[in-house]
Order: C-alpha cells, then sequence, then structure tokens
C-alpha cells in the first residue's frame, strides 16, 4: 500500500451507509411533483394548497368589484355634497403692528392654516 | 415531450446517487437527514433546468444548506463532514472490522482533509469539482487530500497488513499443480 491510489482503493472498499429504498422514492416523488406545482401545472386546481392560488368563486369576485366600486364612487363624489367644505374658512384676526409703537397699524391675518408649535420642553 | 425540470433533477439525482448521499450523510450525520437535505436542496433546484455541469454546484448548495442547518446546533463548532457515511454494522465480521478502522481513521482527519476525501473518493468528484464545492483554490484541495491520504495510509497500513495477513492464512493458496492433481485423481 505505497500510494493514494492503494489506499483510495482500500477505503471504497468499505461499506456505506445509504437511504432506504422507500425514503429515496419520496425523495423523487418530491422532486417530481415539486416542479409540476411551481411550473405550467400550476393553474390547474387542486395542486396547491396554498390560499392565494386558489381559485376564487365567480359570485366572491363579483361581490368584491361592486363594493370596490361603491367605495370609488363615495370617495369620488364632490365634497359640497358629502358635506365637507372644499376650502378652509379662513379666521381672520386684527394685530397692532409694531406692538410697541406710538400709533399702531391694524393688520389682518389668517390664522386658519396655523398649526401649534411643540417645543419639547416642559414646564 | 420535453421532461419537465422535476424530471430532469429527479433523473440527475438516480445518476449521482451516490456521489449526493455520500456527501449528504457525512455533512447531516444520518441518512434521514441526509434525505431531508438532498430534497431541500433539489426542490430549490427546480426552479431551473438541470445545468451542463450541475454536480459541483449541487454538493456546494448541500455544504452551504448543511451549514445554515447545523451551524447553529452544533454552536460554535466548526463544521466539517463527519466519518459517520462508513457503514460499521455490516454483518460480515471482517467487513465490519474494516468499516470500524475506515471510520476511526477518518474522524482523526482534519475537518477539511476529511471532506476532500469523502468528495474525492466517495463521491467521486475531481480536484477543480472538490475546490469549486469548497470554495477553495484547487491547489489547497489537492494539499488537504495529499495530506489526508498519507496520514490515513499510516494509520490504516498496520491493519491492511494484518487483515492481508490473517487472510493469507484462513484460506491457503492452492498452485495449479494441485488442482491438475485433483482433476488427474
Amino acid at each position: 500500500m505505497s500510494s493514494d491510489h492503494e489506499v483510495a482503493c482500500w477505503l471504497e472498499s468499505v461499506p456505506l451507509r445509504s437511504l432506504t429504498h422507500e425514503r429515496e422514492r419520496r425523495l423523487l416523488d418530491a422532486v417530481r411533483a415539486g416542479v409540476a406545482a411551481t411550473q405550467q401545472d400550476s393553474s390547474r386546481a387542486g395542486l396547491s394548497s396554498s390560499w392565494w392560488q386558489a381559485p376564487i368563486p365567480l359570485w366572491k369576485a363579483a361581490i368584491a368589484c361592486a363594493a370596490l366600486a361603491a367605495a370609488a364612487a363615495i370617495v369620488a363624489r364632490r365634497p359640497e355634497e358629502n358635506g365637507r367644505p372644499t376650502v378652509p374658512t379662513p379666521i381672520r384676526i386684527q394685530i397692532e403692528e409694531p406692538l410697541v409703537a406710538q400709533r399702531p397699524v391694524l393688520r389682518e391675518l389668517d390664522i386658519s392654516q396655523w398649526r401649534p408649535v411643540f417645543t419639547g420642553v416642559k414646564e | 415531450m420535453t421532461p419537465t425540470h422535476g424530471e430532469q433533477w429527479a433523473a440527475f439525482y438516480q445518476m449521482h446517487r451516490r456521489a449526493l448521499t455520500a456527501y449528504a450523510i457525512s455533512l447531516s450525520g444520518n441518512e434521514a437527514d441526509a434525505a431531508d437535505l438532498i430534497q431541500d436542496v433539489l426542490l430549490e433546484m427546480c426552479k431551473r433546468s438541470v445545468p451542463s455541469s450541475a454536480l459541483p454546484f449541487v454538493m456546494r448548495s448541500l455544504r452551504n444548506r448543511a451549514i445554515d442547518l447545523y451551524r447553529r446546533s452544533r454552536g460554535a463548532a466548526s463544521f466539517a463532514a463527519s466519518a459517520s457515511l462508513v457503514d460499521d454494522a455490516c454483518a460480515d465480521l471482517a467487513e465490519r472490522e474494516r468499516a470500524i478502522r475506515v471510520r476511526e481513521a477518518l474522524s482523526r482527519l482534519s475537518g477539511e482533509q476529511r471532506e476532500v476525501v469523502v468528495l474525492k473518493v466517495y463521491s467521486g468528484l475531481t480536484f477543480r469539482e472538490v475546490a469549486e464545492t469548497m470554495n477553495c483554490p484547487i491547489g489547497t484541495a489537492a494539499s488537504h487530500y495529499s495530506r489526508g491520504m498519507k496520514r490515513l495510509s499510516e494509520m490504516l497500513m498496520p491493519v491492511v497488513m494484518d487483515m492481508n495477513a490473517e487472510v493469507g492464512r484462513r484460506t491457503p493458496v492452492r498452485s495449479g499443480m494441485e488442482d491438475e492433481d485433483v482433476v488427474g485423481s
């Protein structure tokens, strides 16, 4: 036994563990079926149990379409008809400017679009 | 009618059954996990057709999958192919003895050496394919193999000589003259 080849031959001669016929058959079935589910056969009903691949009944599809259309129609109605204002009502105030002047001038402002400002400082 | 991808990969498995199962068992440590490992990898492969040189690619996928699965369960221990693919539970006493010796010798190699020996001897890969599987240069794979075989030779040489001597004692060599004598008588 002087060379790698001889050692290799001796190693090759020992028995090896292997899969049982039953497990091997299941493996092959799974591999064959794995493609059947992902390839051209996927349109056939019953091959896949995935809910997103299950066929939808026609009546369910019709109800879903009708509900969607109704919702779109409500949203698309004109805001006045819906009772909602189209333009925010202006809130006008008058302030004296400048505040410390001898003869202040009244200036009108619309504060309808103002928002509170938070500084993050707690008192 | 062209075969589906699944049928192609099933045929691929049947063609390379020995190489795939030997490596998968050495990676996972038992037949059941090896079957799951091969099935997972082949199902992943089924998304495409079988490429021209698929074996190293599949072997590497087996390795990566095994690392993903078993590294977590084995903690920080380094991952390497085991010597568990050798079946030392056979009925024949001499065969069992030989299997036990080989298994012991394989388990004494370093992880890389053992993996290369398994891939080369039991899976029948070339050095280029071994290097592709293990993601290392061809020279590194050849070096691991050479050192591994040297160590195996050192460990197994006395065993082989003993066993050959034992076999020689049990079955004395008969010469052609004896045969002629038997025929003549």
